[in-house]
């Protein structure tokens, strides 16, 4: 068995002043290495927590999560924060880059912490950052990018150290339909290329149809899972966009 | 990330806002720069009393009669039991090089119809050379003056001023003291004010033979002797014989409390400057607790920060920051913060001392000792009070730090 993630029976229980708020009520689910699936559900259906949970930002109340094979309930935190630090990729719905840092520090963060000397880090963002498009951009601060140059800062920033777990959490959530598009065929094009799994949290079923298989997920426990027989592509999507004036695609 | 790089992010992180950044530090600046001036007031009051006693002399001992702290002057006042036979014996002992008596009384001296109340000190040539008078006019007595009682009078600065209009050369002149005319050989050059008040140069020096003789009895007592060793270290010696023959002088039995009492110039020396370091390190201590408060500011905002940045701490985590690693951030960050306050307090500190002095007139002494202790000091404050807000950032959970609004 080749599974990149395995979920059984996974429980996640907030506590609300003292009143247990069950977000996660034991959800199985196992994602194949290579795979790129999408997780849908309306708001409160708990997807947001599961994709914390897969991405160690967050443990389980119970049940039990592998990951590529290994255990984590023992895991002590330095060690969870060296896994997502080398394995796993982050794309949140707000971008989160760090509004002090240019786009090449943004980008440069995870190679910060994995302990890359400092003339190499700023070299591998470059390179980060031309895979997306952005190599001209490398010295402007965040605000200074429109939302869908922010998110492809984002996606170079989650590619940093290779990992083999991207994780995206509504990434087109607050982005124009081109700029969407242009965010969702950079990451399928890194999919393909690098074969990482990638899990992408949605409520929006036509952002769904971009992967191979759809979870569905609602009240904490899923319900439904279906593959997708022929998935969209966005680099076509795009090309058939109407031209714009305005910025350049990936 | 290494140690340079975590002071860059900090620095960033400061100036991000500049004027929140200096008001938290004003603390920590008004700290260190009151340290500062504190110690350099300490230091210099310190210095200025070593160099005035270095200046009288530290390889003198004064002997005065009458034991120490008993009573020197009562109802009528003890007879004194110095003589001046007592000094001539210190003067053969080995190591002692000049032996000045002083006998000191007041008189009224006057010059045509000009009067003026002064003291008159009776003593021996050898005080000129101990204080190291130059004369600004004429000459000091000498021993033959002594032997032969003459009667002459070496005037101080300010005597001679109030006796004598401008234009009138005193050298030459006949005053009167207590009636009897004393001829002027003599002005002393300006002395300036004494350690611990009194005007020098308000004395008229007589031979001391002439003043027991005409002046104060042949019984009368001496004020002091000074006696001036070879060298410093043999200061303790001289002082230790004179006492001893002193005793002998007086047939005071073992067990008699001395009747006089032997002051070692340099123990002055040495007890002046205690008292002012425990001055220095009483004004450092009240100084050291705005210090205390300044980092209490500090503490403040740095939890003002960690909230403010949560979403960055979250942030830093899901890529990969360690607890450790956002601990040292917010550590170092703090710390350059204090540090930064400090070197701004320094500069503050330095340059008020400056103004104390050149306004004032106030010594003070910047050592590089006080701006050591307090660079020291800002970055313990840095530490002690950026912890609990580091250790906040650090504790916090990735994910509910991702979520914060």
């Amino acid at each position: 068995m080749n599974a990149a993630v395995v979920l059984e029976q996974g429980q996640k229980t907030f506590l609300l002043g003292d009143r247990p708020v069950p977000v996660l009520r034991g959800v199985d689910l196992e994602i194949r290495v290579g795979e790129m699936v999408a997780v849908m559900g309306a708001s409160g259906s708990g997807k947001t927590t599961l994709l914390a949970i897969l991405g160690l930002l967050e443990s389980l109340s119970a049940g039990r999560y592998f990951l590529f094979g290994r255990d984590t309930a023992g895991w002590s935190p330095e060690e969870r924060a060296r896994v997502r630090n080398r394995e796993i990729g982050f794309v949140f719905q707000n971008f989160n880059l760090l509004p002090r840092l240019t786009a090449w520090q943004n980008v440069a963060l995870p190679l910060l912490y994995a302990g890359v000397p400092a003339a190499r880090r700023r070299q591998r963002a470059m390179e980060l950052l031309g895979l997306v498009g952005l190599a001209a951009f490398a010295d402007h601060l965040p605000s200074q990018l429109s939302g869908g140059q922010q998110q492809r800062v984002a996606v170079a920033r989650a590619l940093a150290n290779n990992p083999s777990l991207l994780l995206a959490d509504e990434p087109t959530g607050q982005l124009d339909t081109r700029s969407g598009l242009e965010v969702l065929a950079l990451i399928q094009e890194l999919h393909r290329a690098t074969g990482a799994t990638v899990v992408m949290v949605t409520h929006d079923p036509e952002v769904a149809l971009f992967c191979r298989r759809i979870v569905r997920l609602r009240d904490g426990r899923v319900v439904g899972c279906e593959e997708v027989a022929e998935p969209a592509d966005a680099a076509a999507r795009l090309r058939e966009l109407p031209p714009e004036g305005g910025e350049g695609a990936a | 990330m290494n140690g340079t790089e975590l002071v860059r992010e900090a620095w960033l992180a400061i100036r991000s806002h500049p004027l929140r950044s200096l008001l938290t530090v004003l603390g920590t600046v008004i700290g260190v720069a009151s340290v500062i001036v504190m110690i350099a007031l300490g230091q210099g009051a310190r210095a200025s009393i070593a160099a005035q006693i270095e200046k009288m002399g530290s390889n003198l001992v004064m002997v005065m009669p009458g034991a120490a702290g008993g009573p020197v002057r009562g109802a009528g006042g003890p007879v004194s039991t110095l003589t001046w036979d007592d000094a001539r014996a210190i003067a053969r002992l080995p190591g002692v090089v000049h032996v000045a008596p002083e006998l000191r009384l007041n008189a009224t001296a006057a010059w045509s119809q000009q009067t003026w109340v002064t003291s008159v000190v009776g003593t021996t040539p050898d005080l000129a050379a101990i204080r190291d008078w130059t004369v600004a006019a004429g000459r000091f007595f000498d021993e033959e003056d002594l032997r032969n009682a003459t009667m002459v009078a070496v005037l101080g600065q300010t005597v001679a001023e109030s006796l004598f209009p401008p234009g009138v050369d005193p050298v030459g002149q006949t005053v009167r003291l207590r009636g009897m005319a004393f001829r002027v050989i003599g002005v002393l050059a300006p002395l300036g004010g004494a350690f611990m008040g009194g005007d020098l140069d308000d004395v008229v020096y007589v031979p001391l033979s002439t003043a027991q003789i005409r002046l104060a009895g042949a019984s009368a007592g001496l004020r002091s002797i000074t006696v001036q060793a070879a060298r410093r270290e043999a200061v303790a010696s001289v002082a230790e014989q004179a006492a001893q023959v002193l005793r002998t002088r007086h047939r005071l039995a073992p067990g008699q409390a001395d009747d006089f009492t032997v002051r070692n110039m340099s123990e002055v020396l040495a007890a002046a400057e205690s008292t002012a370091a425990v001055m220095t390190r009483l004004l450092a201590g009240v100084a050291a607790v705005s210090l205390i408060v300044g980092g209490i500011g500090i503490m403040n905002i740095m939890l003002v920060s960690v909230t403010e940045r949560t979403r960055e701490i979250g942030v830093r985590m899901a890529v990969g920051a360690t607890a450790r690693a956002i601990l040292a951030q917010f550590l170092v960050e703090s710390v350059v913060l204090s540090l930064t306050g400090g070197v701004i307090g320094m500069t503050l500190g330095t340059l008020t001392s400056r103004l104390l002095t050149a306004l004032l007139g106030w010594p003070t002494l910047v050592s590089p000792g006080a701006l050591a202790l307090a660079t020291l000091f800002a970055a313990a404050v840095g530490v002690f009070f950026g912890y609990y807000p580091a250790r906040r950032a650090a504790e916090l959970n990735p994910a509910d730090a991702l979520r914060f609004e």
